[in-house]
């Protein structure tokens, strides 16, 4: 196979990778995105812990948005912080709409954790309660069946291995999480099929910001000092 | 002899080059994914990697930045359709203040990653590999890189990406055009959150 021959079909195959990745994969982010983050501002507790950051309180999202065509209209709600602490997505027609409805209400608020703690980790910053209500009146609008939800938490800076559960009344429940990456840090992703009481919860002894972060840079830096070096060596030698 | 002796220096070269790759990233993990300063110190590893194994920065030609242009095109389609179609995660707007710091890092290690995967990397294992086995080492290298990142779910999406930037270099001999379609889908990416 020539050079011009091997080129073209190698870029062949990676369109029609991206075309399968694009198709069946998660979508929940940009094709690469991976450069610098976002700079983010520090998190806003509902209660801050002692000698925290003074931050703004924690955003909430009370809005009221009219049926499209009788549907529940397409909802990107997202709390005021940088970058948003929690965020709702949702595609249009996701929500039953009870007879009588003109609107819907979207709220997203920070609320007080249940009593219950979440089994084997603990809650990182804030237990946000996302509902969906009709107008008039205040009946809860669950999802169609077939319908997901994206909700978006942010956690406090360096959250480790966080997982979004969701409170159903009686225990948290872990939701399949993904992360979004540099560019929103700290940031975490689910689709579900139901709203409620959301959080990020983290293994107990996953603190980031433990003492046990500088060594690691430091051991880092010395086995990529070691890396580099060891490859100069190699390349001087064949010289 | 000579043969001989460039057949086992090009595994070990490569494995040294992933190597580095794996410990810039370490770092990179260990002074915070989320810090614009443990970026740009993986981006800096990078590039004094890809220095040390020989590679030396030259002008990029007209042409391979149009092919990297284009390149870009084709892997900011299929995103700018979803988020037309509403399918898509936004993350809202980010202050516009923020954006120059945001584009130089994020140029920064786009070209940083280039020049190590589809520059030396990739032009060592065809030595002793051919060029085809050196697109795949380097999609799979740029996969893994992006993990701590993203997650598992993201490597099928990287490893295409990773075939297609290696398609770039294969057809324009050099890693402007990969570095160029790198940097302005990361780029375009502003806009899409």
């Amino acid at each position: 196979m020539t050079a011009a021959r091997r080129a073209a079909a190698t870029l062949a195959a990676g369109g029609a990778l991206l075309a399968l990745a694009w198709s069946v994969g998660p979508r929940s982010a940009p094709p690469l995105y991976d450069g610098g983050p976002i700079v983010a501002e520090p998190y806003r507790y509902l209660h801050p812990p002692a000698g925290f950051t003074n931050t703004k309180p924690p955003g909430t999202i009370d809005v009221t948005l009219r049926l499209e065509g009788g549907q529940s209209p397409a909802t990107a709600e997202t709390t005021d912080e940088q970058p948003a602490q929690a965020q709702l997505l949702a595609a249009q027609g996701a929500f039953t709409v009870p007879p009588g409805a003109t609107a819907v209400r979207v709220t997203i608020a920070p609320v007080e954790p249940p009593a219950v703690a979440p089994a084997g980790g603990r809650i990182a910053g804030n237990v946000y309660r996302f509902a969906v209500t009709a107008v008039p009146g205040a009946t809860p609008m669950p999802l169609l069946p077939g319908q997901q939800i994206t909700l978006v938490l942010r956690g406090p800076a360096g959250v480790a291995n966080p997982t979004l559960e969701v409170w159903d009344g009686a225990r948290w429940n872990r939701a399949e999480t993904t992360p979004l990456g540099s560019s929103s840090p700290d940031t975490y992703a689910a689709n579900l099929t139901m709203l409620g009481d959301m959080a990020l919860v983290t293994p107990p002894v996953a603190a980031a910001d433990s003492g046990g972060g500088a060594a690691l840079i430091v051991t880092a830096v010395v086995v990529a000092v070691v890396v580099v070096s060891a490859a100069a060596v190699l390349v001087l030698r064949r010289r | 002899m000579i043969g001989a002796r460039s057949l086992s220096e090009g595994p070990a070269r490569s494995v040294l080059l992933l190597g580095g790759l794996a410990a810039a990233m370490t770092v990179r993990v260990a002074a915070g994914l989320g810090t614009t300063g443990a970026g740009a110190l993986f981006a800096v590893l990078l590039l004094g990697t890809a220095a040390a194994a020989g590679w030396r920065p030259a002008p990029p030609r007209a042409r391979a930045v149009a092919a990297g242009v284009a390149g870009a095109a084709v892997l900011c389609a299929a995103p700018v359709l979803l988020r037309r179609g509403g399918h898509t995660l936004v993350l809202g707007p980010a202050p516009i203040g923020l954006l120059p710091a945001w584009a130089a890092v994020t140029v920064l290690i786009a070209v940083a990653e280039e020049a190590l995967l589809r520059g030396v990397l990739m032009d060592t294992v065809t030595s002793w590999a051919g060029e085809l086995t050196a697109v795949a080492i380097a999609a799979v290298a740029f996969a893994l890189l992006h993990v701590p990142l993203y997650g598992w779910r993201a490597v099928p999406l990287d490893l295409a990406v990773g075939v297609w930037l290696g398609g770039l270099r294969l057809a324009t001999g050099g890693i402007a055009a990969p570095a160029t379609a790198h940097a302005v889908a990361d780029l375009v990416a502003w806009w899409l959150r």
